[in-house]
């Protein structure tokens, strides 16, 4: 999606309900799922994914000033929401795996669900012990499917800037797994 | 619109994890070796612990519903607030209610006070 489709979307939504509600479905899952990611709860999942699309509305004349795309500004609002989150909980994510509900991958590879439970608990484990911005560049990147430059564009850094920190990110992953006794290789 | 949009993104997500999961049973199997073009296992590892969640249906829908309301009422010139949590909503209606409870009580104990006095 261009800069312009992204500025056309936001004029429409402006002046009409029904563009607005166009937008909330395109971005409401990955917004959900990115949120859900870095607070590892459905409540405040849900909580702060409300919370984004308000925040969205109430800045829709902000919009165009901006210069960057749609989906990274509303990644922007909604990590900023979470910062505030963690900020005011000053507490680690809590997951509440029993409440997800999960795309519908493992009926593909049953034999990965039996032996992969626990290393991705491990894994997810791991990932919360790192630094906020590493969080939400695997988040992005694993998750979300995101190229270096697009997530470049989210967290506001060059794409070379996102290529190293995944490198030092991954480097640092491995060294949390192996301290739990988890080695990938 | 928003749906025909999504669409690819899904599929590629699809394909993307069919293809994961594929390398990982063939990783396990040894019938390809790893070399510089496989990917790397912990990232094929974290492609899975971290697949794609979606939200509750109901919440999507409320959610939009909401939000439609409030973009009508952005039209008409009112403020776009968002709501109290319910679980704030929850603390709040009760501790109303104890605040009314204990009220009550004190009016209770007020008047029997005043009717033992006057009898």
């Amino acid at each position: 999606m261009t800069e312009q489709d992204d500025r056309i979307r936001i004029e429409a939504a402006k002046r009409d309900p029904k563009a607005f509600a166009e937008l909330y479905e395109l971005y409401v899952d990955r917004i959900y799922n990115y949120i859900y990611y870095r607070v590892s709860n459905v409540h405040d999942a849900e909580d702060l994914t409300s919370r984004t699309f308000y925040r969205a509305l109430s800045h829709l004349q902000t919009y165009e000033d901006r210069g960057i795309p749609l989906s990274a500004w509303l990644y922007r609002i909604a990590h900023n929401l979470v910062a505030n989150w963690h900020r005011d909980r000053g507490r680690r994510p809590v997951v509440a795996l029993d409440e997800l509900v999960l795309k519908n991958r493992d009926s593909e590879c049953p034999e990965d669900v039996a032996e992969s439970q626990d290393s991705r608990r491990f894994l997810r484990e791991g990932m919360r012990k790192l630094d906020p911005a590493r969080q939400e560049l695997l988040v992005l990147k694993f998750s979300q499917g995101l190229s270096n430059a697009e997530i470049g564009e989210i967290m506001g850094r060059s794409e070379g800037a996102i290529k190293s920190l995944y490198h030092r990110t991954l480097l640092a992953l491995r060294k949390e797994l192996a301290k739990k006794g988890l080695d990938i290789e | 619109m928003a749906h025909t949009q999504e669409a690819p993104r899904r599929a590629w997500c699809r394909v993307r994890d069919l293809l994961s999961c594929l390398v990982h049973r063939l990783q396990g199997a040894e019938p390809l070796s790893r070399n510089s073009q496989s990917p790397d296992p912990l990232e094929s590892a974290m492609r899975i612990a971290l697949c794609p969640v979606v939200p509750s249906s109901s919440f999507r829908e409320a959610l939009r519903r909401n939000l439609s309301f409030a973009v009508q009422g952005r039209m008409l010139g009112l403020s776009v607030e968002y709501a109290k949590p319910f679980r704030q909503g929850i603390i709040l209606g009760v501790s109303a209610g104890l605040l009314a409870a204990a009220i009550a009580a004190l009016v209770v104990v007020f008047r029997w006070r005043l009717s033992n006095s006057e009898g």
